[in-house]
């Protein structure tokens, strides 16, 4: 047999369908081995006795495929190791220099099709979910970006000297910062999907973390309230200071984000199964449906979807980095009295000060 | 020059598109939302205002919001709008007659924008 034969039926196994080559009166040559497993043709020579009208497919399939030289394609079942199964069967004539030499018989299982479309479906709205995400990350740096070249345009053509540019230096390194930010938030997203992501563990407090990062944080244009109630002396756990950033200022923004202006925000430090951090809003609360949004990579809740500027990324990536430091973070809330984010981290070496 | 109100609610940007449209030689009233806006335009006997400048994205009530709030007023719907946003897709959202700017923009193209708008107002 010459290469270009055995290329063929190295082809015809890769196939995902029963492949069935019949010689004119219906008898079959060749059966790749999807077609051998369906029909559990498996000896070498079963083939051998075989013809086409032995195939169990349903009666009027059977006969058609004996009539009807085809082309021709129907969905029917075929029984199979005692089952019904629905498949797709298809007959083309092959024709070898202009005469009818056999035909090709094609089987697909319709229950591949079936798992194959919902995977394309899931697939589509995964992606879908990403694009809006993208959207949401390219708003957010859209502003910083709008704020850094307003400034540099302003210098360029004068209006603006350098020694004023000075005062507003402040505001160009937060908006760099803010977009560093966002970035890190995509690759480690990225980087959980292909399983890359590694901590860089140090010894650290989290309340003292917590307090230094509260401290930077109180934006005075919000007019939020920011409250730390330290309810233990230490809490001394093994994390990763940027990724630990990330959670908790995710969490506070969050907070801040969605609850009214003026409000107060109580984080609480506490000492229970691990180092615990619980940040408390006076906002809208979460309705129970839309919690389990909250996690998901990319969703939003409700009407907030539309409104007010954030990242969809923000609260999964929170909780996967959490889970990776072996915590968790997760919500209790009820709609007009607030929510509340509990950090639960693994305290170190299993033991307070 | 103009009377421009620039509405948005994030501080920084609101402060470098002041000074943008300053600089273009306009005369800027701001508001920090729509809500307060709204109010600031209620409250103007006769109408200063000749362009608003508003940011698509803000909390409460939003720049398509907004705009939609203004047509209701049959004093406030003549002003024309300009809307700035970060998402490309949004001049399909907007009402034909509202200007888009895409952030993020040169300052250049937001002080043609509104000298274009102007000049419409002015000729008709």
């Amino acid at each position: 047999m010459g290469l270009f034969d055995e290329a063929l039926k190295v082809l015809a196994d890769a196939v995902d369908r029963s492949v069935i080559v019949a010689g004119p009166e219906g008898k079959v040559l060749q059966a790749n081995r999807r077609a051998r497993t369906l029909l559990s043709w498996e000896q070498p020579d079963a083939l051998v006795t075989r013809s086409l009208e032995t195939i169990p497919f349903a009666l009027s399939t059977r006969s058609r495929l004996q009539r009807d030289p085809g082309p021709w394609e129907e969905e029917t079942t075929i029984e199979a190791r005692g089952r019904l199964i629905p498949v797709l069967v298809a007959k083309r004539p092959i024709a070898v220099r202009g005469r009818r030499a056999g035909s090709l018989v094609l089987i697909t299982d319709l229950r591949d099709v079936t798992t194959a479309i919902a995977e394309r479906d899931r697939a589509r709205r995964n992606d879908l979910a990403k694009t809006r995400s993208l959207h949401m990350v390219a708003h957010d740096m859209s502003g910083a970006v709008t704020i850094i070249k307003g400034y540099v345009a302003l210098v360029q053509e004068g209006s603006l000297g350098i020694d004023e540019l000075e005062r507003y230096v402040p505001v160009l390194a937060d908006q760099l910062q803010h977009m560093e930010r966002l970035l890190n938030a995509l690759l480690d997203t990225a980087r959980l999907e292909e399983g890359g992501l590694e901590l860089r563990l140090e010894p650290l407090d989290l309340a003292d973390f917590v307090e230094d990062l509260v401290r930077k944080m109180r934006a005075p244009e919000t007019g939020h309230q920011l409250m730390v109630r330290r309810e233990a002396a230490g809490l001394p756990i093994l994390a990763d200071p940027i990724r630990l950033d990330s959670i908790v200022r995710n969490v506070l923004s969050n907070a801040i984000k969605y609850s009214p202006e003026g409000t107060v925000v109580t984080c609480t430090l506490r000492l229970d199964d691990g180092a615990t951090l619980e940040v408390a809003d006076e906002g809208g609360g979460i309705a129970g449906d839309d919690q389990s949004l909250l996690f998901t990579r990319f969703g939003r809740v409700g009407e907030l979807a539309t409104n007010p500027p954030g990242v969809g990324l923000g609260l999964f990536l929170s909780r996967e980095l959490a889970r990776l430091h072996g915590g968790d973070l997760t919500v209790t809330s009820e709609v007009g009295k607030g929510s509340r984010f509990t950090l639960r981290m693994p305290l170190r070496d299993g033991g307070a000060r | 020059m103009a009377r421009v109100l620039l509405v948005e609610d994030d501080i920084h940007l609101r402060l470098v598109t002041r000074l943008v449209l300053e600089q273009g030689g306009h005369v800027v009233d701001e508001s920090p939302d729509a809500l307060q806006a709204l109010r600031h335009l209620r409250h103007e006997r006769p109408i200063k205002t000749e362009v608003i400048v508003a940011d698509m994205r803000m909390p409460e009530m939003n720049g398509l919001e907004f705009v939609a709030e203004l047509r209701t007023h049959d004093r406030l719907s003549p002003i024309p709008v300009i809307l700035l946003t970060g998402d490309v897709d949004a001049r399909d959202n907007a009402p034909p007659e509202v200007s888009v700017v895409i952030k993020p923009f040169e300052p250049s193209q937001l002080l043609e924008q509104i000298i274009q708008l102007t000049a419409a107002t002015d000729t008709n």
